[in-house]
């Protein structure tokens, strides 16, 4: 479903003489459809820079990224258009950080269904039904539903991003370190979503400091070393 | 793969001044200046092209001087354009014929026709959209009148409604926005500038020189209001807050030149252009 194909970035800093800061170097792998594929690695080995690749945050040096879309046939990600980009990223492929980076005016329930609203075109009623039963299953508290989340603790935050990510649920998620900060019951508890969602067909690739996270999700796990990926481990 | 273009622009020029042929070729971010060494004439903007699309908020970003309010009031006929095409796609039945005409081309009185029944816009400065001494009843109906509304009852039937939308308290319809804080100022222009279900709307800093919390009520408004009647938007801002808020692709500009288009999270977390990198590393 999604093929790397010596995929390289480099950035250039301009305030900085023209510095170029090579975040890794010719990437290839492949992506099964309904596969979780793990990514570890150490700090600065570019990890996330691939996966903002594919999301097109960064703008690919050189390679390419083939992604067989649902609708739209196969397309190179690389060298898509903003606009066929726009509308994968509606229709098919999601991406969650670490961090919630959300509008600070509105509540945890509306910030979980507003993917849903400006998506699926479901109603305000039913988007804020489904968005209380997830956050409900990820254990935040009912008082905390119309509360703002940027006063929730982090490991609330993150579960309310989780939520958000999965709600409208994307073909591809790319995942980059959405558990780091949470407690070892909210880490299962996302670790069971993760995996009913595989078993429903998501298609993920999920960056992971801890090695456990990558041994309860992942189908295969890629170790980046500076530069390259080298497929270590499968089971 | 998706819909064709609401807007199309392509050479988009405007020169303040007699204008020379080397006016193009001697201005822009690569001489560092908008200003032609050889005639004297201000290149507000040089050869600027974009698509916008339907339901889509395309952000413009640049400092004072990049050109970006010119663009904007090029767009909306405030003035004249030096060059340039803009075809407005229609997604009714009128489109063969808008979709193949030029309307800066066009006659002022095609150009008015298309701007009442097609257009809105929003200024920075309230005066400039709005009559600061008529009702804001009357402003709205005003705008519904130029795109043939008759009947008053109507007519006030819907500019109640709008100010309703934009968070008025209509018991105000008869105040005129002389009396009316900037946010209500704002507010009402955005009234206004929804009468006609317009196919395109331009944002022109709309939230600058406003109260923090003011702003984040008009901002808020103006995102609930794009999701609920699918609004094509240009927003014109120097705020890269206001920017990555509304915007899903985003234009920068400099010395009236786009120097660089992309997804605007692309643009604020990785900028491509020396001058964008500058202008995300100057954020507060």
């Amino acid at each position: 479903m999604l093929e790397l194909n010596n995929l390289s970035k480099s950035f250039h800093l301009h305030l900085f003489d023209g510095k170029v800061i090579q975040a890794f170097d010719r990437v290839s792998f492949a992506v099964q459809e309904q596969e979780f594929i793990g990514l570890s690695g150490p700090s600065g080995s570019g990890k996330s820079s691939i996966l903002k690749c594919i999301y097109r945050t960064y703008l690919p040096s050189g390679g390419e990224i083939w992604y067989d879309s649902r609708t739209h046939g196969r397309l190179n990600l690389a060298t898509l258009d903003d606009h066929a980009m726009l509308a994968l990223r509606r229709h098919e492929i999601g991406y969650i950080s670490q961090f919630l980076n959300v509008i600070p005016r509105i509540s945890a329930v509306d910030v979980v269904a507003e993917p849903l609203l400006s998506r699926n075109r479901c109603s305000e009623r039913e988007a804020r039904r489904r968005a209380a039963e997830l956050l409900e299953r990820l254990e935040i508290p009912a008082y905390l539903f119309d509360a703002h989340p940027a006063t929730f603790s982090g490991g609330e935050q993150q579960r309310v991003n989780v939520a958000r990510a999965v709600i409208w649920k994307p073909r591809l998620l790319l995942l980059d370190e959405p558990t780091a900060s949470l407690d070892k019951r909210s880490v299962s508890l996302v670790v069971a979503l993760l995996n009913e969602l595989k078993k429903e067909g998501m298609t993920m690739i999920g960056i992971f400091h801890d090695a456990s996270l990558h041994d309860a999700l992942a189908d295969k796990r890629y170790h980046l070393r500076k530069g390259d990926a080298h497929h270590v481990l499968c089971h | 793969m998706i819909n064709t273009p609401l807007l199309t622009v392509r050479n988009l020029t405007k020169i303040f001044g007699p204008g020379c042929p080397l006016c193009l070729g001697s201005t822009g971010p690569e001489f560092n200046t908008n200003v032609c060494s050889h005639c004297g004439s201000v290149v507000a903007c040089g050869n600027v092209a974009f698509n916008l699309y339907h339901n889509e908020v395309l952000g413009v970003v640049g400092e004072s001087g990049s050109g970006k309010s010119t663009l904007v009031r090029l767009l909306h006929f405030d003035m004249e354009a030096t060059a340039g095409e803009m075809l407005l796609h229609s997604p009714d039945g009128e489109g063969s014929r808008t979709t193949q005409e030029n309307l800066l081309a066009a006659n002022r009185y095609r150009k008015r026709q298309v701007q009442s029944a097609r257009m809105g816009i929003v200024y920075q400065q309230p005066q400039l959209g709005l009559r600061m001494d008529v009702t804001s009843g009357g402003n709205i109906a005003e705008r519904l009148i130029a795109a043939d509304w008759r009947s008053v009852a109507d007519i006030r039937r819907r500019a109640g409604s709008l100010l309703e939308k934009t968070e008025i308290d209509t018991r105000r319809m008869d105040d005129p926005p002389r009396n009316f804080s900037g946010g209500m100022q704002q507010r009402v222009q955005i009234a206004k500038a929804l009468s006609n279900n317009p196919l395109l709307l331009l944002l022109d800093e709309v939230t600058t020189g406003l109260d923090l919390s003011v702003q984040a009520r008009v901002l808020d408004l103006i995102r609930n209001l794009q999701r609920e009647l699918r609004l094509s938007l240009l927003v014109v801002s120097h705020d890269l807050g206001v920017i990555r808020l509304l915007a899903t692709r985003t234009m920068v500009m400099k010395y009236g030149s786009v120097v660089e288009t992309g997804l605007t999270d692309q643009v604020l977390e990785e900028p491509q252009h020396a001058y964008t990198q500058l202008l995300v590393s100057s954020q507060l």
